[in-house]
């Protein structure tokens, strides 16, 4: 353990950011904290959909957790899907969420997960995802799981997210560069409100 | 409204039932079966099991976030599982949430282990400046439903989370001790 652990995909954060930011543009998105969280968000106020996003501050993999929550409560009331973007590191701490998820089946949620096997913002620690198959847990936890590790492949499986029912789980294998990030300068307040105010303008 | 019996349980089923809630999230304790059983049975409120506290309070938010009425159920000493994302996630962004915890702290508990964090959870709760209201003995059993109700307008009209303690332990006692 006590070795500078680095990995050889050729996929970055920001390339995967880049994707689905485009590619799900229109979709509520929950992002996990930290890294991921303030480089998607920046990335989205670029693009001018800051207020489709809900970054977590804190709450380590609770992400999934809400987005389970946003997930059925939009059920019925629009053809939207929720997307989560979590990350190796953040989606371990919450792994039990998958378990609660197999007894509700979540037909219109989807979960990405960006995998660089290491905890990246704390100083490249590794997670266990280089041992493990996250697919396969997700799979026997009813989800339909895919693991992408090119951007060709990452945008095949997006143009079938949408079209196919789910609940879907996307691992997507990237190398350790990080991507440009900016300190979030609302107030968390302010984001939940400006979320909930998208949210119910998409519902039904 | 459900026209029941008057008990605690009861009580708090018809303050959720007053309060218009459509899901609720819960990871069981035995003191709130009777409430979580009378739930299952209604086909237009869906139960949301959880495997760990913490994980309720994000489904929570999130269907608070997407316009819906919901309310968490545990056992009080799930409060220690749960206040990481309860300070960073619920407090922190401000977001409307009742959560009713079953006490296994104070009158009528009969297992120490149980009782362990249930009787410091109330303090650590107020330690860590988090809004809690209390049902036991103290409040008259004609006040109860009307408290959960007001409980969950209070979290909406605060746009905080509150918890409330409940003791259901002896469901016999009109007096809720």
């Amino acid at each position: 353990m006590n070795k500078e652990f680095n990995n050889s995909y050729s996929l970055s954060k920001q390339d995967v950011f880049n994707v689905l930011v485009d590619k799900f543009r229109d979709e509520p998105k929950i992002i996990s904290l930290a890294e991921n969280a303030r480089a998607f968000y920046m990335l989205a106020q670029e693009r001018g959909i800051e207020k489709t996003c809900f970054p977590m501050l804190g709450s380590m993999g609770q992400e999934v957790s809400m987005g389970l929550g946003v997930a059925l409560g939009l059920k019925g009331r629009t053809e939207k899907k929720t997307i989560v973007i979590s990350g190796d590191g953040s989606f371990l701490a919450n792994l039990n969420l998958l378990t609660t998820a197999a007894m509700l089946e979540p037909k219109n949620l989807i979960i990405f997960v960006i995998d660089n096997e290491v905890h990246g913002i704390t100083g490249g620690q590794p997670t266990a995802t280089s041992h493990i198959a996250l697919d396969h847990i997700a799979t026997d936890c009813r989800f339909k799981s895919k693991v992408v590790a090119t951007r060709e492949e990452l945008l095949g499986v997006c143009d079938t997210l949408r079209a196919e029912v789910g609940p879907h789980f996307v691992q997507i294998k990237v190398n350790r560069d990080k991507p440009p990030v900016r300190s979030l300068q609302n107030s968390p307040a302010q984001l939940f409100s400006q979320f909930r105010e998208y949210l119910k303008s998409i519902s039904g | 409204m459900s026209e029941l019996p008057r008990t605690q349980s009861n009580s708090i089923i018809q303050g959720l039932e007053a309060s218009g809630i459509e899901f609720v999230v819960y990871l069981p304790d035995s003191t709130i079966q009777h409430i979580l059983s009378h739930f299952n049975e209604r086909p237009e409120v869906t139960l949301i099991p959880v495997a760990r506290e913490e994980e309720g309070i994000g489904i929570l938010a999130g269907l608070e976030a997407a316009g819906r009425k919901g309310v968490f159920l545990i056992q009080d000493s799930g409060v220690g599982n749960f206040l990481n994302t309860y300070i960073t996630l619920a407090a922190l962004y401000q977001i409307p949430m009742l959560t009713i915890a079953g006490r296994r702290g104070g009158f009528h508990e009969i297992n120490r282990a149980n009782a362990a964090f249930g009787e410091v959870a109330p303090s650590i709760m107020e330690a860590a400046n988090l809004r809690t209201f209390t049902l036991d003995y103290t409040v008259p059993l004609a006040k109860w439903s009307y408290t959960v109700e007001h409980g969950y307008q209070y979290a909406q009209f605060m746009q905080k989370p509150i918890l409330l303690f409940v003791n259901l332990k002896d469901q016999n006692n009109e007096q809720g001790i």
